[in-house]
This record gives structure tokens, C-alpha cells and sequence, in this order.
């Protein structure tokens, strides 16, 4: 199998699954499950050397390693979170448009990562932008989609025009040639570097960008968020790596002015990833959507990525894609399991759920490892690449950078728990005491998840060998591991021992809990009533007023989805103005409007 | 038998004896159309005299690799247009057969004068048309511009004559590149008899009042198909025969790009379907005259192609909507399409289309234009169309979502029942809708043909052997 | 001369255009302004001591100026069409009196 087939055929199957899907509806959802896993199958066979195959027209394919990373990266997620569609097929407005949507927004990421023309590239992820836009709207909201789009075509548009300015100095539009020439063109190269790094911050959802995140995210349909949160927003990634690691952007920048040892435009756009971290972390404390709050994480999570990019040296970009690929895993199993919650209750409202551990435990363990992932504790992946990008922080002596991102991971911990002890924990409610857990094929594609969150966190040296090679490809330093350690700057890590060690403590830690005698239960409202009468249950709840004191620092925060509004009430006022002074009902009025055009062309013209 | 002649003669006769046989007068007007869409593929490429004095002291008709393919289009579609109307045609059967005439004739002529003589016929034709919405008023708007606008055309070729003796196109090409005058106050003239016709901004009062309101048939035929050969007009005359230079390209250019960006402004504020598609065509006409103007001939006539077909398919189905549902009005059309899916299906693909999204011919349209601009080294006008893109496809996609979707915001599709209306509309608008739908698909994958027969068309206007487009097939020529 | 006295009334019809909110006012502004045109088209054909240019036995000689004919020609089709303009917009101020009782377009209240 080549990837020109893989693409070509997944393109190919998004319309054998509409047509399948008109038939029935479980028989299409059952190909967008096939569909991913049989393309990771021969990804997986093939390895990084798959071949590229022969071109179709102007679709052409180039294997490359990086590419690789990120199309299995995709596949995984679409792989797993693919087995919740059967279950959404009665929810859906749209089923056969969804399952073919699903399926075409796949092609469109894979065809792109390995495109090795620009216009493919731009044709890939136009058609990956379009095929989830038009899904977001089968979720609660359909303001979200057009905001997801104008958004994201604002940054293609800003690609598009970078595309162009190359083009338009070195008349091609084959990336690795273009990008090769851009050192000899400076001034172009500045405007390229920006307008891509625009594009990679709108797809990768940076401040002040973000706003589409949590719209989007929080409210597509509960099976797309994952795709989404894990996959989509990912796209900004490769582009980013594009920019800094595949273009000669350090080149480039040599000669401008430095800050803390690294180039002005480099410094500024770490800054930018650090107010990201903090705008991600702070919005997503004060969430009371589930969905919401892991969509304002990914916007922190994605200062992290996007730090680890631009620093691009051996150990940060080596954190940035072990982050990209630990993030995807672990948010696709966060929105996965809010998502069996939601298929079984019908809602992601912190405030409306509680005790949810009693009734889907295998959730609950799911959501928290993911969590864990997330927060960036070990034994999780999430672990390896924060303290792959601390390293690489902390080398450069990037200190404000550093607290912003340790302010993060300190905030993450608070938003995490916020769902976990609010949604999960605390007391059932009374209309969900009837709730089962997740249906089995709910809970496998998690539990593999969960799974990977946590093998490669304790033996991370298989994929950072390969990050390794990515890295060399890319021409930076490969990540170096002896044995199952991590060489870092100044020492080096060994999950290995670290989960050895974690799982001792956990051991001993149940070895006491079992041996002591067992706790009584007691029905919830006795430990919280203390036999007084509930006038308010809400008052209750655990999300009620969960982090007011943190929440009261900042709760007068400038919005920043005020300003995008009041832009767009401009664009509204700009037409109405126009179409108020251009269309009159009164001939005269145009009649005017065309002597006066007339006579102002003509001003300093010669007459004849 | 391949007369081009016959494509004018024919519909007039027609129109005259169908005056006499009223009882046949529909018969009579499909059979003209028929006729003409029939002929349209048997004509050669040249030049032909009429009534035996030979250019530049006759009227000629030229057919050539520029207009060839526009007269196709438009004959096909506007017989396709009345058979989508049938019921509604009876009483202007003899006016849509002078129409007819009117359209071939301005695509055909290689004649100043002859032009303006078959705008008036066709702006004629177009207002009694118009009368079928009962907006008198609005009209008479458009008669008077129109007949204001065809008048300052009249008086800028008069200048060229008095200036150069002639009034053949070809002929007078060749003068203006030799001569050393240039006779800027006629180019104005010329330019502001065309722009309000092709509704450049500020010539285009009369747009509004009478697009607002079209139905179904006369939606696409004015919005669509006049628009666009109102559009091949200026090319022809701006692109191929007038040569602008130095400031008057500049401020031109710049009523072209004000038009874009107004035009998209003033749709996206727009609450009425009709009223949406309308600014729409405003700006696309905008971005067209930008490029004729820029000498890039090639990709104006693709977006013209472009425009001319989705914008079809978009009034056609507005209109019928709006017929239906008693009203177009943007927010209370939510779930419109979940009824009548194929319907709904052509649509999406059209406006998809219209805002450049790949797998879409539109999308190859925008890669042309993007790159003919650069090569031209312009750096601001293509940031300008990017930005009337991104305007466009933000209230495009607003529109697809609300007619697509039932729901208010916050609510999930699930809890709420799905509209039980149908929209009653007929068979051969789906039908019609969903032909020129896929056409749009499929050389939105396989665009070669298209744009090759585009690049002929601009060499026609003027010969640039250094023309680079982007195909499926090789990529750049 | 009389190429000036043209342009003068294309102007006055441009004027009554702008200014006039009465339909059948607006009408004869805009048949003022063809008017002008016709006569400004006419001018231009226009020869010094030019004679008719039509062939005749008695001046059937090569040395002789005629006037031009093609601008006689246009002017004559431009009347014809002004003509048919008139008559429409005619038509239409009739309509449009029917529906508002006034040819004023003021009187007539905003259309939305």
C-alpha cells in the first residue's frame, strides 16, 4: 500500500459510506471504525518507509518521517473515538453525512502531511477544515461552526498568501525546494515566517486565536470533540514545525535583534505560548462544561507545543511532538470518556452530574488517567514531554516563559479536578440511579487509550528514538535514551524506575488499605447534611462555587470574544452604511453618484 | 447553416411571429431556444460579415475562442431557465425570445455601435421582463440608469469615432495601440455605461430594487446570465479593444476593488437570501473588472464561468424558495433543506463552490486567480481578494449551516423535532440544480479543460505567452 | 458650435436627472439629454461645406466633400431607440401611478 492509495482510498471510502450509510445507518458508522484502523495497519506494517507511490496529476506524495508520526498520531485517535459513532447514529441529524464528513476529514489530514507541493497541502487541509466544519453544527451550537470557519480560513488564507509571496520570488510551489530558497530572500521570509506562523496559531487554537476552541469543541457532537481536540487542532502543529524546523527560520532571523540569546520574532512568539498557557489555564478553571474546560486546556496545551517548537533545539522539540502525541491521546480520552457520560446522561454540565464513579467506574479510571496524562504527572506520557520541555527551558534560563508554564501545570491540576470531583465524584443524583456503565464498545476504544497514555509513559524510549530520527530528518539533533532512560541537559530521567517506584508506593499504599478494616457506607446525603434538611440541593454540590476564591481574582477579565464581536458588528455596520448610501430608491441619487465618480476619475486626468 | 447571424435573426423572427400566433407563442419561443442552443455548437471560429460591406465599413459578428464558449453556455442555459419556468412564461414568451436575441447579439458583435444597439434591445427586453416581480418602481430605477448608462456608452464611442474614424472593434484596436492620443474622457464615458451594467459600485442603484425581489426566472436571468454577458461585454471592450494606461488603470482598479469589498460588506449584513446572492454578484463583478483591468484576461474569464453557473443555481433555488415559503428572510429558513436533501445537496455544492473550497471548480478559480496576480508582482490587490474571501465564505457558510440546521443555539438536534414541511419544488429546478452542481464538482476535480479553454479566451483579448495556471493535470503550464 | 450646444444639453438632461423627483419630469430630462446626444452625434459627421453624401448624376464627381453618414445613420437608430425607452418608461410612470396616485417620488414613501 502506498500513501497515495491510503489517501486516495480513504477519500474514496467517504463516499462509499455516504451511499452505504443511506442503506443503513450502522453499517456506515461500522466503515468510518474500519476505515482509520485498516489505514494504521498499513502504516504500522509499512513503517516510516512506506512508499509514496506514483502520482495522480498534480497529487503527489512524499513519505517522510514526520509525516508518518503525525498520520499515525490521527489514526489512533480516529481509530478509537470511530467506535462511538455507531452509538450517535439515532442522536445525529445528518448520520450519513457525518460518517462520510468523518471519513473525509481524515483523507484531508493524512493527504496534507504528506503533501510535497504546497497547493496539495492547502487543498488537504482546506478539505480536512470544511469536512469537520460542517459537523460542529450537528453538536448544540450553530454559531460555532461559522466562527470554526472563519477563523480557520482566516488562517488558511494567511497560508495561502505566504504560498503566494513564495511562489511569487521563486515560481514554485514544491515545499521543500521553496523552503530551502526562503534563506535568500529575507525580507520575503520574514512575512512568509508570520503569515505561517498565523496559519499555525489559528489551526492550533494560540491567543489570541483561541475562541474557537471551546465553541467548537464543547459544542460539536460528543463523538467529534475528541477528533477535534486530539486531532484536528494538530494540523497547527505540523504547520508550525513546518515553519521553524523545515524552513530556515533561525537562519533567517540571525541578524535581527536578540532577546535572552534567541532571536526577537522566536522571543515573541514564546510569549505569545505563554500567555496561551495562562488565558488556556485560567478560562479553563471557571468551566462548568466539561467539554469546555478540556477545550480551554488544549488551548494550554498548545502554548506548551507551540514553546517547544519555536525553541527548536534537541530536547524541545523532541518534548513539543511527544506532547503532541500524549496530548492527542490523553484529550481524545478526557472528551472520549465526558462523551460515554454524556451518551448515558444526556448532559456535560458539571453542575448537573455528580457520583458518576459508582455508575461507570471504568470511565471514572479512564478520565483520571487521561487527567494524569494531561497534568503532566508520572507515570503518564504527558510526564515525559513537560519535563522534555522544562529541560529545554531551563537550559536556555527562559524564566518568565518557565513560570508561565509551570503556572500551567499548576492550573492544570486545578482544572482537572474540577470534573473529576465535581462529575465523577460526590453524590449521584437522584435521576441517575439508573445509569449503566458505557457499553463495551465504548469502553475498549478508551481503555486502549488510557493504555498507550500510559505505556509510553513508562517506556517512552521506542517513540523518542523514533522522535530521534524525526528530529534528525528535520536537521536538528536527535533526542538521545540509554536503555530506559532519557538524556536531559542536566541529568536524565527514567520513567521506567520512576514507574517502578510509583507503582511500589501504590502497592503498599493498597496493601495498607485492604489490610485495615473496611469503611461503612452511609447514603450521601448523611455525610453532607449532618441530619439537617436540604432546603437547596445544588448548594451541595461539589461544582458549586468549586473555585470561587481563584475564580474571584479574575472574574472582571477583559473578554476577548468582545472584541472579535465587535469587529465583526463593524463589518455589519460598514454594509449597512454602504448599502444606506448606495441603494437609494430615487434614480437621481445613482445618477449622481455616477457624475460625481466620473468627475473625481477625471480630476488631473488629461481630458484628451 | 452555421450562420452566427441565425442565433439573432431567428429569435426575432420568432418574437415577431409569435406576436401573430399567440396560441403558439411557448412552443414557438422553446423551439427558438431550442434551435439556438442546437446552432451554438456548430459554429466556426471567425469573422462574419453582414449585408456584404466588409469590415471596418460593415457590422461583422466575431466568434472566437472568447465568446465561443460564453455564447454555449448562456444559449444552453437560458433555454434550460424557461423549461425550469414553463408555467410562468406564457405572457413574455415574445419578449424572452427578443432577450434571446439581445444576449447572442452582444456576445456576437464586433461593432461598437451594434453593441450599444443590442444593449438596448436586451435592456429593454430585461425590463418588461422584470415586470413579472410588480415592482414598477424598481424598475423604473433601472430604466432610467440603464438608459442614462447606455447613453454616456453611446457618447464615449461617438468621441472614438470623431477621434479615429471608425467604429469596428477590431479596426479600432489596432488604431488606439498605433495612435498617441488618448481620449481619456471617452474611456470614462464607455466605462460608466458598462459599470452600470455590470453593477460596479457606485453605478449600480438600481441593483438592489430589482435583484431583491427576482423570482425564480427572472432571478437567474438577470442575475446570472446578463450579469455575466454584461461582464464578457467589458471584457471584450476593456480587455481587448480600449487601451487603458498609466492613473485611469489605477483609479479604475481601485472601483473595482472598493465594488469587491462593498460588495462583500453588504453581504454579510444581509438577512435575505436574494438580497445576499445579489452583493455577491456585486463583488464577483468587482473582482472580474479588477482583473481585466490588471490585462489578466484569462482568470477574469474563469471567474465569469464561475460566477455565471453558481450564481444560476443560487438565484434559481432562492427564487423557488422564496415562491414557496412566501418569503426569504435568512434566520426563518433553519432546517430548509432537511426535506428536500438533493435540492439542498446542489445547493451547498454551488456556494461551496462560490467561496473556493477544494473538490470545487471555484477553488481552482481562486488558485488562478492568486497566482496570476503574483505573477503580475501585485502584492496588495490579491491581500484584498483574500480578505473579500474570507468575508464571503464566513456568511456563506452561516447561510448553509442555518438552512441545513434545525435548533437554537445551545440546543442539541436531538431533542428537537425535525420540520415536517417539505418544500414543494419541482422536479426539473432539482433536476437543473443538481446537473449543474456536479458540473461544478467535476471540474472542480478535473478543471484542465476549463481552464485551458480559459487561457485561449484571453489570448484573444491579448497574446501573453507567459501565462502559468494551475490544472490537476502538471500542475503549472 | 452646435457640437457645444449638444453637450449643453446633455448636461441640462444630466441636471434634470439629478434634481427632479418627479417621474414624467425625470422622463423629459432624460429625452433632453438623448436629445443632446443625437445632436452632438450628428455634429460630429459634420463637413465644412460638405454636401449630402448621396449619389446622384449631377455631383458624381470624386473631388467633391461629402459629409459624413455613419453618424446621420447612428443618430437615426438612437432615435428610434430613445423613442422605445420613452415609451416603456411611459408605460411604467402610468403603472406606477396607478399603484401610488402620484408621480412624485417623494409623495411616495419609502419602499422596503
Amino acid at each position: 500500500m502506498t500513501i497515495t492509495m491510503i489517501v486516495v482510498g480513504l477519500m474514496a471510502l467517504s463516499l462509499v459510506t455516504y451511499v452505504v450509510s443511506k442503506m443503513s445507518k450502522g453499517l456506515g458508522s461500522v466503515l468510518t471504525i474500519l476505515g482509520p484502523l485498516v489505514a494504521l495497519l498499513f502504516f504500522l506494517l509499512e513503517g516510516s518507509g512506506i512508499a509514496s507511490g506514483s502520482s495522480i496529476g498534480i497529487l503527489q506524495f512524499g513519505a517522510t518521517k514526520l509525516g508518518w508520526f503525525f498520520s499515525v498520531t490521527m489514526l489512533i485517535v480516529y481509530g478509537c473515538v470511530a467506535f462511538f459513532n455507531p452509538y450517535w447514529m439515532k442522536k445525529l441529524v445528518h448520520p450519513s453525512a457525518y460518517n462520510m464528513l468523518y471519513i473525509l476529514s481524515l483523507a484531508g489530514t493524512i493527504g496534507m502531511f504528506f503533501a510535497v507541493d504546497f497547493i496539495v497541502l492547502f487543498i488537504f487541509l482546506e478539505i480536512a477544515v470544511f469536512a469537520s466544519m460542517f459537523i460542529i453544527p450537528f453538536g448544540k451550537s450553530r454559531n460555532a461552526a461559522v466562527v470554526y470557519f472563519a477563523m480557520s480560513t482566516f488562517g488558511s488564507f494567511a497560508f495561502l498568501y505566504a504560498i503566494f509571496m513564495m511562489y511569487g520570488k521563486f515560481g514554485s510551489f514544491d515545499i521543500s525546494f521553496v523552503l530551502g530558497q526562503l534563506a535568500t530572500e529575507p525580507t520575503t521570509a520574514i512575512w512568509v515566517i508570520i503569515l505561517m506562523g498565523i496559519a499555525a496559531f489559528v489551526k492550533l487554537g494560540i491567543f489570541p486565536f483561541h475562541i474557537w476552541l471551546p465553541m467548537a469543541h464543547g459544542n460539536a457532537p460528543d463523538t467529534f470533540s475528541p477528533i477535534l481536540s486530539g486531532g484536528l487542532v494538530k494540523i497547527g502543529a505540523f504547520i508550525a514545525i513546518m515553519v521553524v524546523a523545515i524552513a530556515p527560520t533561525y537562519e533567517v532571523l540571525k541578524n535581527s535583534y536578540e532577546v535572552m540569546g534567541l532571536p526577537i520574532l522566536i522571543y515573541i512568539v514564546l510569549i505569545i505560548a505563554a500567555i496561551s498557557m495562562v488565558v488556556g489555564t485560567l478560562m479553563a478553571i471557571k468551566q462548568d462544561d466539561a467539554k469546555k474546560l478540556i477545550a480551554y486546556s488544549s488551548v494550554a496545551n498548545a502554548g506548551y507545543i507551540i514553546v517547544g517548537i519555536a525553541l527548536n533545539d534537541q530536547l524541545s522539540l523532541s518534548g513539543a511532538m511527544m506532547h503532541i502525541f500524549a496530548h492527542a491521546i490523553a484529550s481524545a480520552a478526557a472528551f472520549l470518556s465526558i462523551g460515554a457520560v454524556s451518551y448515558r446522561t444526556g448532559t456535560t454540565k458539571i453542575s448537573e452530574l455528580g457520583g458518576m464513579i459508582q455508575k461507570m467506574p471504568i470511565t471514572y479510571t479512564v478520565y483520571l488517567i487521561s487527567i494524569i496524562s494531561m497534568a503532566g504527572i508520572p507515570p503518564m506520557a504527558g510526564f515525559i514531554s513537560k519535563w522534555l520541555l522544562f529541560q529545554s527551558l531551563a537550559s536556555h534560563g527562559l524564566m518568565f516563559i518557565g513560570a508561565a508554564a509551570f503556572f500551567g501545570s499548576v492550573g492544570s491540576f486545578l482544572y482537572v479536578f474540577r470534573p473529576l470531583s465535581g462529575l465523577f465524584l460526590g453524590q449521584l443524583k437522584p435521576q441517575h440511579n439508573h445509569v449503566k456503565e458505557a457499553p463495551i464498545f465504548m469502553v475498549v476504544p478508551m481503555v486502549i487509550l488510557s493504555g498507550i497514555s500510559l505505556f509510553f509513559g513508562v517506556l517512552p524510549n521506542g517513540l523518542l528514538n523514533f522522535i530521534g530520527k524525526i528530529q534528525v530528518e528535520l536537521g536538528v539533533e536527535g533526542i538521545t535514551t540509554v536503555d530506559t532512560a532519557i538524556m536531559g541537559n542536566n541529568g536524565l530521567l527514567d520513567p521506567t524506575l520512576v514507574f517502578i517506584n510509583f507503582g511500589l508506593g501504590f502497592v503498599k499504599a493498597f496493601i495498607i488499605f485492604m489490610s485495615l478494616s473496611k469503611s461503612r457506607k452511609v447514603g450521601l446525603m448523611d455525610t453532607y447534611t449532618a441530619a439537617e434538611f436540604v432546603y437547596d440541593p445544588n448548594v451541595y454540590h461539589y461544582a458549586k462555587s468549586y473555585y470561587a476564591p481563584i475564580e474571584r481574582l479574575y472574574e472582571k477579565h477583559p473578554d476577548i470574544v468582545a472584541l472579535y464581536k465587535g469587529l465583526v458588528q463593524r463589518v455589519v455596520d460598514l454594509g449597512r452604511l454602504l448599502q444606506f448610501i448606495f441603494f437609494k430608491t430615487k434614480p437621481g441619487t445613482t445618477a449622481l453618484f455616477i457624475v460625481l465618480t466620473i468627475i473625481l476619475v477625471l480630476w488631473g486626468e488629461k481630458i484628451w | 447553416m452555421s450562420q452566427p447571424i441565425l442565433l439573432i435573426a431567428i429569435p426575432l423572427g420568432l418574437a415577431f411571429l409569435s406576436i401573430i400566433l399567440k396560441k403558439i407563442k411557448v412552443p414557438l419561443l422553446v423551439l427558438g431556444l431550442l434551435f439556438s442552443s442546437m446552432l451554438v455548437f456548430f459554429i466556426e471560429k471567425k469573422s462574419y460579415i453582414i449585408g456584404g460591406f466588409k469590415p471596418p465599413f460593415g457590422i461583422n459578428l466575431v466568434v472566437d475562442d472568447y465568446n465561443l464558449y460564453f455564447i454555449i453556455i448562456v444559449n444552453v442555459l437560458f433555454l434550460v431557465l424557461v423549461l425550469a419556468n414553463l408555467s410562468a412564461v406564457k405572457p413574455m414568451a415574445t419578449v424572452l425570445l427578443v432577450a434571446s436575441a439581445g444576449l447572442n447579439g452582444l456576445l456576437l458583435t464586433g461593432d461598437l455601435f451594434n453593441l450599444f444597439v443590442f444593449i438596448e434591445i436586451a435592456s429593454i427586453a430585461a425590463f418588461i421582463l422584470l415586470t413579472m416581480d410588480k415592482q414598477f418602481l424598481k424598475v423604473f430605477h433601472y430604466i432610467i440608469i440603464g438608459t442614462l448608462a447606455s447613453s454616456l456608452y453611446l457618447l464615449g464611442i461617438v468621441i472614438l469615432y470623431a477621434q479615429y474614424g471608425t467604429l469596428n472593434m477590431a479596426d479600432m484596436s489596432g488604431l488606439i495601440d498605433g495612435g498617441s492620443i488618448t481620449p481619456t474622457i471617452a474611456y470614462l464615458l464607455i466605462f460608466a455605461g458598462l459599470a452600470v451594467e455590470v453593477k460596479l459600485l457606485p453605478f449600480n442603484g438600481w441593483v438592489k430594487g430589482v435583484l431583491e425581489t427576482a423570482s425564480a426566472f427572472t432571478g437567474p436571468l438577470i442575475g446570472s446570465l446578463y450579469a455575466g454577458v454584461m461582464l464578457v461585454v467589458f471584457g471584450r471592450v476593456f480587455g481587448g479593444v480600449l487601451n487603458l494606461s498609466g492613473t485611469m488603470v489605477t483609479s479604475l482598479t481601485i472601483i473595482g476593488v472598493i465594488t469587491l469589498l462593498a460588495g462583500e460588506f453588504m453581504a454579510f449584513q444581509s438577512k435575505h437570501l436574494r438580497q445576499v446572492w445579489l452583493n455577491s454578484s456585486i463583488a464577483q463583478s468587482g473582482l472580474a473588472v479588477i482583473l481585466f483591468l490588471q490585462g489578466l484576461h484569462h482568470v477574469a474569464v474563469l471567474v465569469i464561468v464561475a460566477n455565471i453557473i453558481s450564481k444560476f443555481v443560487l438565484y434559481l433555488v432562492s427564487g423557488k424558495i422564496a415562491a414557496v415559503i412566501g418569503h426569504d428572510k435568512i434566520a426563518d429558513l433553519k432546517g430548509i433543506f432537511m426535506n428536500k436533501k438533493a435540492l439542498g445537496i446542489a445547493f451547498t455544492i454551488t456556494s461551496l463552490s462560490l467561496i473556493g473550497l477544494p473538490l470545487f471548480f471555484g477553488f481552482f478559480v481562486k488558485i488562478n486567480i492568486l497566482i496570476a496576480l503574483f505573477q503580475s508582482s501585485n502584492m496588495w490587490i490579491p491581500a484584498l481578494v483574500l480578505i473579500a474571501a474570507l468575508i464571503e465564505s464566513a456568511y456563506v457558510i452561516r447561510l448553509l449551516v442555518t438552512m441545513w440546521q434545525v435548533g437554537e443555539e445551545g440546543e442539541k438536534p436531538e431533542t428537537i423535532e425535525k420540520p415536517t414541511f417539505s418544500l414543494k419544488v419541482g422536479f426539473v429546478t432539482c433536476a437543473i440544480s443538481i446537473i449543474l452542481g456536479l458540473m461544478l464538482l467535476v471540474s472542480g476535480v478535473y478543471p484542465d479543460l476549463v481552464i485551458n479553454q480559459s487561457v485561449k479566451a484571453g489570448n484573444v483579448l491579448s497574446v501573453n505567452d507567459e501565462i502559468q495556471v494551475f490544472t490537476m493535470e502538471g500542475g503549472l503550464e | 458650435m452646435i457640437q457645444i450646444a449638444g453637450l449643453i444639453l446633455i448636461l441640462i438632461g444630466l441636471y434634470g436627472l439629478i434634481t427632479k423627483r418627479n417621474i414624467i419630469k425625470m422622463i423629459i430630462a432624460l429625452n433632453v439629454l438623448e436629445i443632446g446626444l443625437n445632436l452632438f452625434i450628428v455634429s460630429v459627421g459634420y463637413v465644412q461645406d460638405g454636401i449630402a453624401p448621396i449619389l446622384t448624376e449631377v455631383n458624381n464627381s470624386s473631388g467633391l466633400i461629402f459629409v459624413d453618414p455613419l453618424p446621420q445613420a447612428l443618430v437615426l437608430t438612437a432615435i428610434v431607440i430613445g423613442m422605445g425607452t420613452t415609451a416603456l418608461s411611459l408605460a411604467f410612470a402610468r403603472k406606477i401611478y396607478a399603484t401610488h396616485q402620484t408621480f412624485d417620488l417623494n409623495e411616495m414613501g419609502v419602499e422596503e
